[in-house]
């Protein structure tokens, strides 16, 4: 090989194109930015469906094939984890890519801050693609409606659902959705969660609509071992990936697509065919010691049926989904979409709980899968390194060449722009029971970082660190704190520093 | 004019009827609303509260312009010695037994249809618990004037929660369509 001497004429000859090179960059850019523009992006959000039930992630059940074989030709984030522990602050931060203690939607039934609502991933996208979203939780529902008119089609929460019972949805209150919830669904009606606030109208209209349910049970209920699947309404999982389908069907310009399935979400309501599949295997999942937080702990044998039943209903919701993901071949809509499948929230079954109604913050309630699929990806890509649903927004607007939002407070995921970053710290919260505009002051806050993790229950009865070694015991099964590692040390310190951090806006206000 | 004397019960009788009506319909409102607020106050301001509670009242308003309408239709198509004539106290007395019926079924109802036998069983005691009643009613007088006077006491809340129920009802015209 020759190394030819660079010579002043050539140097000039370079110099001479400078101002071309210069012009043609932002060009190359928006050529770019074009191509990618015509690409879909669809989120797919199953509600309440932990990580640590996949045997992509080291289950040792094989819960759901049929997303594994999708996962094949996909990018798996096998550390992705929720900011939040139930639908609110989850689905809050994976639409606005804002921590829990800025959207400050951190209560059932929470809206986002004022000033924050329209900072959705439909603003974020806004100038490029087209949006169409659905949410089958009520609660995912109203977040969407705080979207405004960044959302340009929002199908109602009925829609796929047998026995319409909600009002906030009627067309005289869509303007008014959240207090309309408020009022009718968390007063008026409120559809056995509690006494009606209408003393005549309220039992009539829950007699109605669980004739509704009852009919429907009798008619397409078969399938289902112990009744049909549950989000306020009754609905059948055939119906919702049917429905799915028509609705990408009818996409022609580029669109940002958000589906929010109520799915695997309590009450596990499995198919005949997946009831008992894993109640007879023999894997048992490990015992651990009750949590002091457990309010009216259940025992080891409750919780076992518990998770076994929600294993079957993941089983049933994926037998469904071997239809969605064939769709998504057949319609060539994979080779035309980055596709994200993931979730709000996980769901726990240990320490004398089953569920996410609790402030505990472990692995299984906030571990989550996501799972990108990306157009003309053949190979499965793993990403090991920590991410969070805060990533999500940015990430998608770097993909359609949108700028990404000052407000953002992810970073770009790793093979979608991004690069890992095994040291990241990240934080999840809940603080149900505290005020949304004040303090934090009653809250549980996990940092993991480097492998480790450090929680911090803070309420008026229970105050405690908790410390684990996440490499040697994933399971978070001994806590080391009171030993003092240097390691749990230096945590604390920031997870404190984070703490002070975000009360200081406060604190200056007063 | 006398058309609607000949079929229907006095004014002040239906107002009574009305006050009742309000009473209990808002009562049963306001005690739900009032169950609500400390969780409403960890992320709603006040405007937004208060607008739960226009919300509720104004269709606790509706309810019960509802309730009374349907006592004074059944008035209407009765014989008039039924249900017409002391209408007052025959329409208070419905109420007291419907509202107990009301929220024994609002607390034994899960979330499972009861069935038709079992709300066959539900509907026959209501009614003949308020047959009963009515005829006891009917024919001891010390008690009637008893009903009659307690009635009385509680349409007095008319005067609250009327303006209470139009002004919420103009607060939610006004948020929907304005």
């Amino acid at each position: 090989m020759t190394h030819q001497s660079f010579s002043r004429r050539d140097f000039l000859k370079l110099l001479a194109l400078l101002p071309a090179s210069i012009a043609f960059e932002p060009l190359s850019k928006y050529a770019s930015s074009l191509v990618n523009n015509t690409n879909h992006i669809i989120i797919i959000v199953f509600d309440a469906w932990s990580a640590n039930n996949l045997a992509l992630h080291g289950y040792p059940r094989l819960t759901m094939p049929n997303l594994e074989k999708f996962a094949q030709k996909s990018t798996v984030y096998h550390r992705h984890y929720s900011p939040g522990t139930f639908t609110v602050p989850g689905t809050a931060s994976l639409l606005t890519g804002l921590s829990p203690w800025t959207h400050r939607a951190i209560n059932l039934g929470g809206a986002i801050a004022k000033e924050h609502q329209q900072k959705q991933i439909f603003s974020a996208l806004s100038s490029s693609h087209n949006s169409l979203a659905y949410a089958q939780n009520v609660y995912a529902d109203q977040l969407l409606y705080q979207a405004g008119p960044f959302l340009k089609n929002h199908i109602p929460f009925g829609e796929y659902n047998q026995n319409n019972t909600i009002s906030y949805d009627l067309p005289g209150l869509k303007n008014d959705a959240y207090l309309a919830f408020s009022s009718f669904e968390d007063g008026i009606f409120q559809h056995g969660k509690g006494r009606d606030g209408s003393l005549f109208l309220g039992p009539l209209a829950r007699l109605l609509s669980l004739r509704k349910k009852l009919i429907v049970e009798n008619s397409r209920g078969d399938d289902y071992a112990i009744g049909l699947p549950n989000c306020d309404e009754v609905f059948l999982l055939s119906d919702l990936i049917d429905g799915f389908i028509q609705a990408l069907k009818q996409l022609s310009e580029p669109s940002l697509v958000y589906f929010h399935f109520h799915p695997p979400h309590d009450p596990y309501r499995p198919t005949h065919k997946f009831y008992s599949q894993f109640s007879k295997d023999s894997w048992t999942p490990p015992l651990k010691k009750v949590h002091p937080l457990a309010e009216e702990p259940q025992s080891f044998q409750q919780i076992k049926s518990s998770l076994n039943l929600y294993d079957a209903y993941l089983a049933s919701w994926d037998e469904e989904l071997a239809r969605l993901f064939q769709f998504f071949e057949d319609s060539g809509l994979r080779q035309k979409s980055h596709i994200f499948i993931t979730s709000d929230h996980g769901e726990m079954h240990e320490r004398g709980l089953s569920g996410h109604s609790t402030p505990l913050m472990y692995e299984p309630l906030i571990h989550v899968p996501l799972i990108v699929s990306s157009p003309g990806q053949e190979q499965q890509t793993n990403i090991y390194s920590p991410t969070l649903s805060l990533d999500i927004l940015p990430t998608i607007a770097n993909l359609t060449g949108n700028s990404i939002p000052s407000w953002a407070e992810g970073q770009l995921l790793p093979a979608l722009g991004g690069v890992e970053n095994s040291a990241r710290s990240l934080f999840s919260m809940d603080a149900k029971t505290n005020a949304s505009f004040a303090p934090l002051k009653k809250y549980t806050l996990a940092l993991t970082r480097d492998n480790y993790r450090l929680t911090q229950y803070q309420y008026p009865t229970y105050q405690q660190f908790e410390f684990y070694n996440l490499t040697e015991d994933p399971g978070e099964t001994n806590n080391i704190y009171p030993q003092q590692p240097a390691k749990a040390k230096e945590m604390e310190a920031e997870l404190l520093q984070k703490i002070t951090e975000v009360n200081a806006k406060f604190e200056e206000k007063q | 004019m006398a058309t609607f004397k000949k079929f229907f019960p006095a004014r002040h009788e239906i107002l009574l009827v009305l006050g009742a009506a309000l009473f209990v319909i808002h009562s049963w409102s306001l005690n739900t609303f009032i169950y609500k607020v400390p969780s409403f106050l960890l992320y709603m301001n006040l405007g937004q509260i208060s607008t739960v509670f226009a919300y509720m009242m104004a269709f606790a308003f509706l309810e019960s312009l509802l309730v009374t309408s349907g006592l004074v239709v059944t008035s209407a198509l009765l014989p008039r010695s039924w249900y017409r004539d002391g209408f007052h106290y025959k329409g208070f007395l419905t109420l007291l037994v419907g509202t107990i019926s009301a929220i024994f079924l609002q607390d034994s109802l899960n979330n499972q249809y009861p069935g038709a036998t079992s709300l066959l069983i539900w509907v026959s005691l209501t009614l003949l618990s308020l047959i009963a009643l009515l005829l006891l009613v009917h024919f001891v007088e010390s008690l009637r004037k008893f009903i009659i006077f307690i009635a009385e006491q509680v349409s007095v809340m008319l005067y609250l929660y009327l303006p209470i129920g139009l002004v919420s009802l103009l607060i939610i015209i006004w948020r929907i369509f304005l």
